[in-house]
């Protein structure tokens, strides 16, 4: 025999009363492995959705507002040995219409792809026929959006694409959309033909219209450019990327980047330009060190000025003083200016006058500032002589090509009435020739902004150095510095990584679940093992020792909870199914939109397994850990519960429970005057600490009971409540499983947010707008200014000034709470900051303190040593998408392919901004140079009226801007739904662990009223009726069930206080009843339920028994 | 331990508990007593006397509040409770008046389970259970668990199981409190016997008048305190 034996014939003989302990053992390994198991479910559904959307692309070059040659692709393509298939896509936004029933899809992305994006691999499926012009494959989601189906017309706007900046000095802001109509060739499948492509994961597939590369080239007037690069096939994404990066350095083009190198050899040179007018810094930077070159920066001058004489729109270019013109004047001043023969003699200057220029300087959103500057004639040159060549100017968009002045089509405003003959005259004989040389550093100082410094740069000609030049300008000049560059997008998407581990916090909102089951499991365990203390007792007496009686019992325990943690597994796998059909259906608002896939991986159900072996394990270690201590003679003569519960002293009860109180009532006072989440924190601590203090004085009044010998019973109910008083840590048990829940199950539910109160506050999630509006295309002016107004036809009385907020966009992953993936480069905001400072819009729930004295917004102005941008996000989104926390950084590409730091500075309470980051404008525009206009508006509106009013002009004015308005309230409720939910899921679970909770007490009761069976018998016996009895038991265990719900109730009011009184919140009274209505109601049938048992059949048998 | 010397030896051992308002209450008054090696002795007294509290102390079940208790020449007050309980299982038997042996084990197991504290039971415990159960005359109960015996059988295993691991000291607390006259004769007989056989030294609390009879030496205790009967 061993000690194996032993513990087999306890299992066997004992199984009746271990069916309740397994049970309990599997209802919390069932929650636990359902629980991680939904981790799966979601992990696999974003896995499905990843493939679905990326089809076969492992790798991809991602260009925003650039362009590069679409042949690049077939050029890389030859370079893969493998299956690998390279091919160039066209991405433009646009926005889609019905043309008969006029229903609209915005953010429409319109591919334009070559047969090889379905023939060389980049999907599974088979590809769909070749598209004719005016034709268009789209997905079921736009053709739901517009119910369109094959063979319909729609039409399509488009953001016309633009290789220089729209917002870069004399760009064109006109014609800024394309309007095509499109005919549906066919609906593709989603499964099969990529109809979701998305390169981005987003909360549900975009709108996709896919049409010819060559004819949508044609049509934006891009001809032969692409913006994208996809490389897919079989293989690894990474190699993959990494080939194809080694490929695209060695096979790049300066056309690629939008450069230029062309021979002049009529002036000597031959000059490197792009067409996006001023050259990137990383190019002027790898050009300079190629050596003898010279840099030059050309501008339009308003005027030129001597006097009252004055030459109007004239180019003045900045050389370096080696460089002719300058080379010729040794010694040259920092405020010299050479200016030509032509200018000499119309102004009447020499060597000596004073020249003034006035010119244009950009704003932020294409505000003109004309600024002047005056220098000093320090000679005259030759018109057209050396270094002042026509070839100086840049291709001003509606300048260069122009016959007449008078014909001129810039983007900046141009009086043409101050043209005169002599101009028109020397633009016809000499177009764009410089008329005025400045050093370089001082045109530099006043033409140089974001986009650049210089206009080009020369190099000495000489026959067969443009290869040389060539060669070495593309070996100095990374394209990854331009943003060509290859990145796997693949192996982040199937890991399927959602923002959040859906197991862990599936545990978490299960954790009160699982408790209780386990609380219910230990009670179930104690019970059986106080029922064998005489064999505890027998067992110490004949020589185990306490650890040795533990061990047997543990080992006992333990295949109990490994059977129950197998049922509990198997049975979680039904949890997991109840769970993921809930979060597709009544709790679908959780995952933003889209439904997951039940899927469950067998590691995990194995971790669940351990999971509830260890927690059933450690709950039985609670309750037999004390049996080293036990003593033999009170085990065989009094029972466990008198052998463990010597009369005990409730002092220290009470001086626990008199600090919490304290400590509740202190976190109160002090937390009276804090703000947002600081206060309702604060509150919920002070709710714990009151729960705390009210549990402890229940242990205290019990323990007093208990020891109240020498008191007499004023009443049957008296007697009752000492009854309550005799198994303490039973009673106790009770009252805080249902103090608990109540607190957790009410507190938690004032979290919910109630967004429709939140409207027109400024101190609230909406910032008090009453409109979010997205467009698609930018809208470039100041709509607050009555020029930008003018500009885009916006009634000033419809949208007064100061009404509007604007802010740019750069796109991005969404990373608000709509989208379960992990988002790796959130969208970005550029927003003025003082815009939102001087309205005090939107409640900061943290910022980071510093020696400067800014907040709120100002902090977005803050500087760093290192060079971090500072941010604002909303607290929802850096918690639980991006993981941060003010003081956090986090690397972010910028337009050029290099990474800049971003500083969370603030973080925004439950704000409608969700899913963004916002920085200021000015840091924006600096990484984003490229990124044009705004593109998210902020509607301020004093009333219904007046919303409704600049709704209406808004829309109208900018339709071909594909602009959304969607109302604060509305865009902060899809936002709140999620959080609502995840709140109905936690008081859902929670009601579940109350339940089970209360069935907690009817097993207290049935047990401690079969356990006096003997006693109740005697009661009978002297002559007390059943009535009497029902009420001894009723008043023993009602008290508990008031006492657990009153403590639960006291410190729940407590720590939803500030709640009550704060926008978009409140104390749901409604849920408050409810919630203590159902514990009350099923306490009182468990109740009554032990004690009809109980009570049941001929007591006295009991009695005599004894 | 010399001839001379008692196998059991208390020395003014005094058990006081706590009372309800404060109060130390003396159950055991300054017992000195000596036991030697083989000798059978009854505990008598009134109910509430003391008795069991005695010989929870002698069985290091229990600790005198002042006193002394050695065992073999060894104070037990130097045992930790590991060391106690190892003691009991090595050198000790009891026998209760109720039998308190495991349901859930046969007639076999019951007896075999003092064993199983020092790990399991070895084929030489098995070879002595066998013998001692068909000197009890149980042989033919051997794979019968409890609640299939008589009450007078489940004395009389528990009577083995207090033997099996041939300790010095067998210690009964009311050994025939819960049978009938003529088993409870049977048992007394049975453990006197066993006591000249097992050459094991017998201490019997009792109310039995018989049962002490056939115990070589009498004690009387009355309120705490040992007299010889």
């Amino acid at each position: 025999m061993t000690r194996w034996t032993l513990i087999a014939r306890s299992l066997r003989f004992h199984a009746r009363s271990h069916a309740g302990t397994i049970a309990g053992a599997a209802v919390a390994a069932a929650v636990l492995t359902g629980a991680l198991a939904v981790g799966d479910s979601v992990r696999h559904t974003l896995r499905g959705q990843a493939l679905q959307r990326l089809g076969e692309v492992r790798a991809a070059v991602i260009q925003h507002d650039r362009f590069f040659r679409s042949a690049l692709a077939a050029e890389l393509q030859k370079g893969f040995q493998t299956n690998t298939a390279v091919g160039a896509v066209l991405r433009l936004n646009a926005t889609a219409q019905h043309p008969e029933s006029k229903a609209r899809a915005n953010q429409v992305q319109l591919l334009g792809v070559a047969e090889d994006f379905w023939k060389q691999g980049a999907t599974r499926g088979a590809a769909p026929a070749v598209l004719p012009d005016e034709s268009a494959f789209i997905n079921s989601q736009l053709a739901a959006q517009l119910k369109l189906k094959v063979g319909d017309t729609f039409n399509l706007r488009i953001a016309k694409p633009s290789v220089l900046p729209r917002d870069a000095p004399l760009a064109v802001a006109e014609d800024l959309t394309v309007r095509l109509q499109l005919r549906v060739a066919g609906v593709l499948d989603a499964q099969t033909q990529l109809a979701d492509f998305n390169l981005r994961p987003g909360a549900t597939p975009p709108h996709n219209v896919f049409v010819r590369l060559d004819w949508l080239q044609q049509k934006a007037g891009l001809p032969g450019r692409a913006n994208l690069l996809l490389a897919g096939g079989e293989g690894d994404a990474p190699a993959i990327t990494t080939q194809a990066n080694q490929l695209l350095r060695e096979g790049w083009q300066l056309a690629d980047a939008d450069l230029e190198l062309r021979e002049l050899p009529q002036h000597g040179v031959i000059e490197l330009r792009t067409d996006r007018i001023f050259l990137d810094a990383p190019a002027l930077t790898a050009a300079r060190e190629a050596g003898g070159a010279h840099t030059v920066l050309t501008y339009l001058v308003n005027e030129l000025r001597h006097g009252k004489k004055a030459v109007p729109y004239s180019m003045v270019t900045a050389v370096e003083n080696t460089a002719p013109p300058l080379a010729a004047s040794s010694d040259l001043p920092k405020d010299a200016v050479i200016v030509n023969q032509w200018l000499a003699t119309d102004l009447g200057v020499k060597a000596g006058d004073a020249l003034s220029l006035s010119y244009y300087v950009l704003g932020l959103n294409r505000q003109l500032e004309e600024r002047n500057a005056t220098f000093t004639v320090a000679g005259v040159v030759p018109t057209g002589g050396r270094g002042g060549d026509r070839e100086l100017m840049p291709n001003f968009p509606g300048i260069a090509g122009v016959d007449e002045i008078r014909n001129w089509e810039p983007g900046i405003d141009v009086d043409l009435k101050k043209i005169r003959d002599q101009d028109e005259d020397y633009w016809k004989e000499h177009r764009g020739t410089p008329k005025a040389f400045l050093p370089l550093a001082a045109g530099q100082s006043l033409w140089g902004n974001r986009y650049g410094n210089a206009t080009a740069v020369r190099f000495e000609y000489a026959p067969g150095r443009r290869a040389q030049i060539e060669q070495t300008l593309r070996s100095r000049l990374d394209p990854a510095s331009i943003g060509l560059q290859f990145r796997d997008v693949r192996s982040f998407a199937l890991d399927g990584r959602a923002a959040n581990d859906f197991g862990v916090l599936f545990v978490s909102l299960s954790f009160f679940l699982m408790a209780a089951a386990l609380i219910l499991m230990g009670l179930l365990f104690v019970f059986g093992t106080e029922q064998r203390a005489p064999q505890v007792g027998t067992l110490l007496a004949i020589g185990f020792t306490g650890r040795q009686v533990r061990n047997l019992l543990l080992a006992e325990g333990a295949v109990i909870a490994v059977l129950g943690a197998v049922l509990g597994a198997w049975a979680g796998l039904g949890y997991t199914q109840l769970l993921t059909h809930g979060l597709s259906t009544v709790w679908a608002g959780a995952l933003g939109s889209g439904s997951i896939t039940y899927h469950v991986q067998p590691l995990t159900v194995a971790i669940g397994m351990l999971g509830g072996v260890g927690m059933a394990l450690f709950t039985i270690w609670l309750t037999v850990r004390r049996l080293r201590e036990a003593q033999a003679a009170t085990l065989l003569n009094a029972g466990m519960h008198e052998a463990r519960h010597q009369v005990q002293s409730h002092r220290k009860s009470l001086v626990i429970a008199a600090a919490c109180l304290l400590g509740a009532l202190v976190l109160a006072a002090l937390m009276k005057g804090a703000a947002g989440q600081a206060k309702a924190g604060g509150f919920f601590g002070a709710g714990a600490l009151l729960l705390v203090a009210c549990l402890c004085a229940c242990h205290a009044w019990l323990g007093h009971l208990s020891r109240a010998g020498g008191d007499t019973f004023a009443s049957l109910g008296a007697m009752g409540w000492r009854g309550g008083a005799r198994r303490r840590g039973r009673s106790l048990a009770c009252i805080s499983l249902l103090a608990c829940g109540i607190f957790l199950v009410v507190a938690v539910g004032a979290f919910r947010i109630q967004p429709e109160k939140e409207m027109g506050v400024r101190a609230s999630g909406t910032g008090g707008f009453t409109f979010f509006g997205m467009a698609d295309v930018p809208v470039l002016h100041d709509l607050n200014t009555a020029a930008g107004r003018e500009k885009m036809a916006v009634n000033g009385a419809k949208v007064p000034a100061g009404s509007l907020v604007q802010m740019r966009l750069r796109e991005g992953d969404d990373a608000s709470c709509l989208n379960l993936n992990q988002p790796r480069e959130p969208r970005l905001l550029g927003v003025q900051p003082a815009a939102l400072a001087k309205r005090q819009a939107f409640v900061f729930a943290a910022t980071e303190k510093g020696e400067d004295g800014l907040r709120g917004w100002d902090l977005l102005s803050r500087r760093y040593p290192d060079g971090a941008v500072p941010a604002v996000v909303d607290m929802n989104t850096g918690m639980w998408a991006l993981h941060k926390r003010v003081g956090d950084t986090l690397d972010y590409p910028d337009e050029r392919g290099g990474i800049f730091r971003i500083r969370i500075v603030g973080m925004l309470a439950g704000s409608m901004l969700q899913g963004d980051l916002l920085i200021a404008e000015d840091r924006f525009v600096e990484r984003f140079p490229s990124s044009a206009g705004y593109r998210v508006l902020l509607v301020d509106a004093a009333d219904a009226a007046a919303a409704d009013r600049a709704r209406k002009e808004l829309e109208f004015a900018l339709e071909d801007h594909g602009l959304e308005l969607t109302l604060t309230g509305e865009r902060l409720a899809a936002f709140s739904r999620v959080q609502n939910t995840y709140l109905d899921i936690f008081q859902a679970i929670g009601g579940l662990a109350l339940l089970l909770g209360s069935a907690g007490l009817g097993v207290i009761v049935l047990r401690n009223v079969l356990e006096r069976r003997g006693e109740l018998a005697l009661l009978e016996a002297v002559g007390f009726g059943k009535g009497a009895l029902r009420w001894l038991v009723w008043a023993e265990h009602g008290g508990l069930l008031v006492l657990g719900t009153l403590a639960g109730v006291i410190s729940a009011v407590l720590a939803v206080w500030p709640a009550m009184d704060s926008p978009g919140h409140g104390l749901q009274l409604e849920l408050l009843a409810l919630t203590v209505g159902a514990i009350l109601l099923s306490g009182m049938i468990w109740i009554w339920l032990a004690a009809t048992l109980a009570l049941r059949g001929e007591l006295m048998a009991a009695l005599r028994s004894e | 331990m010399t001839e001379t010397q008692p196998l059991l030896h208390l020395r003014e051992v005094t058990k006081e508990y706590a009372g309800h308002n404060g109060a130390a209450l003396a159950v055991l008054r300054e017992v000195t007593l000596d036991i030697r090696a083989g000798e059978s002795v009854a505990i008598t007294g009134p109910s509430g006397s003391g008795k069991s509290t005695l010989l929870n102390i002698m069985g290091a079940l229990d600790q005198p509040t002042r006193g002394h208790v050695s065992l073999g020449g060894e104070d037990l007050a130097t045992f930790s409770r590991d060391q106690l309980a190892h003691l009991r299982n090595r050198a000790m038997g009891f026998v209760f008046q109720s039998h308190h042996l495991l349901p859930q084990c046969t007639v076999m197991e019951n007896v075999l389970v003092p064993t199983l504290a020092r790990g399991r039971a070895t084929p030489d415990a098995e070879a002595r259970a066998r013998r001692l159960l068909d000197r009890v005359g149980l042989s033919a109960r051997l794979t019968h668990q409890p609640g299939e015996l008589s009450g007078g059988e489940r004395q009389r295993v528990a009577v083995v199981r207090a033997l099996i691991n041939q300790p010095q000291l067998l210690l009964a607390d009311e050994p025939t409190g819960a049978l009938d006259h003529a088993t409870a004769q049977s048992l007394g007989q049975l453990l006197v016997e066993l006591n000249r056989e097992e050459r094991v030294t017998l201490i019997a609390v009792t109310h039995s008048v018989e049962l002490a009879r056939c115990m070589g030496r009498q004690l009387h205790l009355v309120e705490g305190r040992l007299q010889q009967a």
